[in-house]
């Protein structure tokens, strides 16, 4: 089973390397990444899938928004090696081949063999449950043993939010400059997205809720209610989302994610907290989803209306 | 078996993409094989310890073939990271485009001299 | 405890960037950089009594993350809080962008956090954020030169990481650990053979991050872009490139069975030669300092790997004067091209005679880092060479030469007269008290110089009368060649205008990339 996946895996990946052509090879890059959420799915890792498939389908809209908004971006030409024609093209890219497969054939050669040492792998699956609750070992790494590194993966998408609302202002622009997305004319895609529009959002619900018991939790969930949002816009071509709030939200979300995290630390593990542990899991799950969806959602509509303060 | 083979074909396409970045002039194109770099890096550690029929980290029954669930959770903060990171190329690369009118790395750093030479 | 090194800058930024006042937003940012600093001495008292270690989440075991701060770390806590508390006050009455004292504070939430994380991707993390930081710091003006400076910058280190990642994973599966001690000792059990192809990954990401040759060409602009302010370039040239030459002794620490000095070495050497070709072949002031920076770099991985206690240690404070000198250069620096309207070195005269208070800061922060009698530089050079063998040390007299001769050009925009015509800009007391503190400092680090590194890193040193007699000597003579050299040969040559033009591209830099990949995991597994 695995062998197929993999197999096209690879053939994806060939793909994408190979393509000119820049709208083509994002929708490459969507094929590539749908298949190795299924791989991650076969590996026994459903947390993982299930983020890997939610964040490749935003980023596919962000890149192809992005390409739709400026047009000229795609008809650029890719100036890669191969272009001018096959044989003269292979002579000039042979030694950049030559060269990555001598890298990649020295790396196998140095492959250091062994089992996969399971000692940290034995001690959490024995112990998470009265360390930190729930019944998700994935769950209970990321908001309990290393929620530290939570921390700082929340602050990576707050200080790329800040940048991305710094850098994409530019003077003179306006919220007009976005093309309205073309998925209203279309019969098929308006009435599907409008159709799956709230069971998206009932979906990324369940997934908060239930993170510390089956497989998701806050960042799937997050994702995905950001992904209601980008559906919402696309059936309705709306603006109404005050991003300004949104931006303070955010913040003050982190705030609270800091300061509760603080008081973890400081007390030790998270059984000595005065509420249950399921509790405590199902709050972390929330902010970090309510600050996973508002980012998010900061990003695409930064992507759509570009330019505005 | 599979492990193994899941690992040769990490490595294969983190060169892949690897390759991508020293073949394309192209900033769109290197952004995306950054990409594949970074799954290539995910699919070799979530096929640490992995064999036939292995059951995911979840629920309180944890004997038999059980995933390894540390490294799903650092994928998990891997691909936020890598999300965001191509989030904030994309935002350069179109403030690059709007002061330069290019998505070619060379042409990007010809004119960039150009001011430097000023 | 240790945690909230990291923690409380990140929340105050936050403040910071809600806040709606500026005056009380920036008292509020000095206030807490005292805070930070005197928490900072009393982490370093508490760590001679021998390592202060949270285990945070207090799980048991190496199941959580565990913050350790040691001798190296606390000296490094406290380098940062006070190289940010200096920067504080330099750009206190600046006008101007929330965002930069935001990020700015951020940026020091993660170094502290770098310097006392004991969890390999702890430190991933951290440095993703940071790099991404950093990134949108050197854009923060947004002009097309630094739009493409910074956008290398983040795509070549976050390209390095990859690498790292990967790295981390055979570590991880052979391990089965991440914590950085429990990942030494589980090492040593394992066959040196199988921990090449780690160590090659990790090292090749930490080289390019250290900007060791042939891996640096991103640094220069990325460090010295004039489009970013100038608080922002000090620190990074001063402090930030220190967060990745810690994490190069760490790494080394984790692999000490396949740790081959000779091979740094040899980068080290090549690095220091590099970074003083291409230093004076520059005629723009930030660019100078910012390829004097890799040239100092490799001088200190030099003493880093000679298995000398003198030159480690030795090479550990020059770590620490450099991020002094540098800073202190590049905000006077900063004063300079602002007070001048110009960036160009050539253009630049008198400056003595105009400001000379900044005049004497930079002179003192030049003498430093030439290694000048009783200046910090002279005696961190002089443990340095004091520890490796006669070859090694006249090489490094050499390298010291090109510091020298890079510096008397750069020296030369202090002396003369200024262009008539110009108009005098007033220079803030602020920065001015801020450049001419690191200068004292620099004094003091050399007079005081013996009792600061037993005080710093706990090692009884000594310097010997006649040796140092016989530096200072060498100085002088090395000084008058120095003038000699740049005078009749370099400032003639046409060869230099052509390095000066000399520059890898973002696909070159990725194929330098994997040559030193390559080359790496050869060399280690050759002469191991």
């Amino acid at each position: 089973m695995i062998q197929i996946f993999l197999f096209f895996w690879l053939v994806s990946a060939f793909l994408v390397t190979k393509e000119q052509k820049s709208v083509r090879l994002i929708i490459y890059l969507g094929i590539f990444s749908l298949i190795s959420s299924l791989c991650f799915l076969l590996f026994g890792a459903p947390d993982v899938a299930m983020a890997e498939a939610v964040i490749s389908a935003f980023s596919t809209i962000v890149f192809i928004v992005c390409f739709e908004k400026y047009y000229t971006l795609v008809e650029e030409p890719n100036h890669l090696p191969i272009k001018a024609g096959f044989q003269k093209g292979l002579r000039k890219a042979l030694p950049f081949i030559a060269f990555t497969v001598l890298l990649a054939v020295l790396f196998i050669c140095f492959l250091p063999g062994g089992e996969h040492n399971t000692y940290l792998k034995d001690q959490y699956t024995a112990r998470f449950v009265q360390d930190v609750g729930g019944e998700n070992a994935v769950t209970a790494i990321y908001l309990g043993y290393r929620m530290y590194d939570t921390l700082f993966e929340a602050l990576m998408l707050l200080v790329s939010i800040v940048a991305v609302v710094h850098l994409s202002w530019h003077k003179g622009g306006s919220v007009t400059d976005g093309k309205p997305s073309d998925i209203r004319d279309s019969d098929i895609a308006g009435v599907t997205v409008r159709i799956i529009c709230p069971i998206l959002l009932l979906f990324s619900v369940y997934l908060i809720m239930n993170g510390h018991i089956s497989p998701g939790g806050g960042f799937q969930g997050g994702v995905m209610i950001a992904a209601f949002f980008v559906c919402r816009y696309m059936i309705y071509d709306i603006y109404d989302v005050r991003i300004h709030r949104v931006i303070t939200l955010e913040k003050l979300v982190y705030v609270g994610i800091l300061v509760i995290s603080m008081y973890v630390f400081l007390l030790g593990t998270s059984t000595y907290l005065p509420i249950p542990q399921s509790v405590y899991l199902t709050l972390m799950n929330w902010l970090v989803g309510i600050k996973v969806a508002s980012g998010f959602l900061i990003v695409f509509y930064r992507f759509i209306a570009f330019e505005r303060r | 078996m599979h492990s193994f083979l899941a690992e040769i074909a990490a490595i294969a396409v983190f060169f892949l993409g690897f390759y991508g970045l020293i073949t394309s002039k192209n900033i769109i194109k290197s952004i995306v094989s950054i990409g594949l770099m970074e799954i290539a890096v995910v699919v070799f550690f979530l096929s640490l310890g992995f064999v036939d029929g292995i059951r995911p980290p979840i629920g309180l029954e944890m004997a038999g073939n059980v995933a390894d669930p540390l490294p799903q959770a650092l994928m998990l903060t891997a691909i936020i990271i890598g999300l965001t990171v191509t989030a904030i190329n994309l935002t350069m690369l179109i403030s690059l485009y709007r002061e330069c009118k290019t998505t070619d790395w060379e042409i990007a750093k010809k004119l960039r001299n150009r001011i430097r030479s000023k | 405890m240790l945690s909230f090194f990291a923690m409380i800058p990140i929340m105050i930024a936050i403040f910071l960037y809600i806040l709606p006042s500026q005056r009380i937003a920036r008292a509020l940012a000095i206030v807490t950089q005292l805070g930070l600093t005197c928490a900072a001495f009393y982490v370093f008292f508490l760590s001679k009594q021998g390592d202060v270690i949270t285990t945070i989440g207090g799980y048991a075991g190496v199941l959580g993350i565990i913050l350790k701060a040691d001798t190296l770390s606390s000296v490094f806590l406290l380098l940062t809080s006070f190289i940010f508390l200096v920067v504080s006050v330099y750009s206190f009455r600046d006008r101007g962008n929330k965002l930069f004292w935001f990020f700015l504070f951020i940026w020091q939430g993660l170094l502290n956090g770098i310097f006392l994380t004991g969890d390999l991707f702890n430190a991933f993390i951290l440095i993703e954020v940071v790099t991404v930081v950093v990134a949108v710091l050197i854009m923060l003006n947004r002009d097309n030169r630094s739009m493409y400076d910074g956008m290398v910058y983040l795509m070549i280190n976050v390209v390095a990481m990859q690498f790292y990642l990967f790295g981390i994973g055979y570590l991880y599966k052979l391990t089965g650990v991440l914590d950085m001690n429990a990942a030494t000792q589980a090492a040593q059990q394992l066959d040196p053979a199988s921990l090449v192809l780690p160590f090659a990954l990790m090292m090749t990401a930490i080289c390019l991050k250290c900007a060791f040759a042939p891996l640096f060409s991103w640094l220069p602009n990325a460090y010295g872009t004039p489009g970013a302010p100038s608080a922002v370039s000090a620190v990074l040239s001063g402090l930030h490139i220190k967060a990745s030459l810690y994490l190069f002794i760490r790494v080394q620490g984790v692999f000490e069975a396949v740790t081959v000095p000779g091979f740094f070495l040899v980068i080290g050497i090549v690095t220091a030669v590099a970074g003083f070709v291409l230093a004076v072949s520059q005629s723009d002031v930030r660019l100078i300092l910012a390829y004097s920076t890799v040239s100092q770099i490799g001088m200190i991985v030099v003493g880093l790997s000679v298995a000398d206690l003198y030159a480690n240690t030795g090479s550990l404070y020059h770590t620490i004067n450099h991020a002094l000198f540098k800073t202190a250069l590049f905000l006077s620096a900063g004063m300079i091209t602002r007070a001048y309207g110009t960036r160009d070195i050539n253009r630049i005269r008198g400056v003595f005679r105009r400001y000379p208070l900044l005049g004497v800061a930079t002179m003192m922060a030049v003498l430093g880092i030439t290694g000048a009698p009783f200046t910090n530089g002279s005696i961190s050079k002089y443990f340095i060479m004091s520890g490796v063998t006669f070859w090694m040390s006249t090489l490094l007299i050499f390298i010291n030469l090109g510091t020298i001769i890079i510096f008397i050009k750069y020296s030369w925009m202090l002396f003369g007269h200024p262009e008539p015509g110009q108009k005098i800009v007033k220079i803030d007391g602020f920065k001015q008290a801020a450049a001419l503190a690191l200068g004292i400092v620099c004094l003091a680090g050399g007079i005081f110089g013996v009792q600061l590194v037993e005080f710093l890193f706990g090692v009884p040193m000594s310097v010997d009368v006649l040796g140092y007699l016989e530096k200072i000597a060498l100085f002088a003579v090395s000084g008058v060649g120095g003038f000699l050299i740049y005078k009749h040969y370099i400032s003639k040559s046409p060869l230099f205008k052509r390095i000066r033009e000399m520059e890898f591209s973002f696909r070159w830099m990725c194929v330098s990339m994997g040559a030193f990949f390559a080359v790496t995991l050869l060399v280690v597994h050759f002469f191991q």
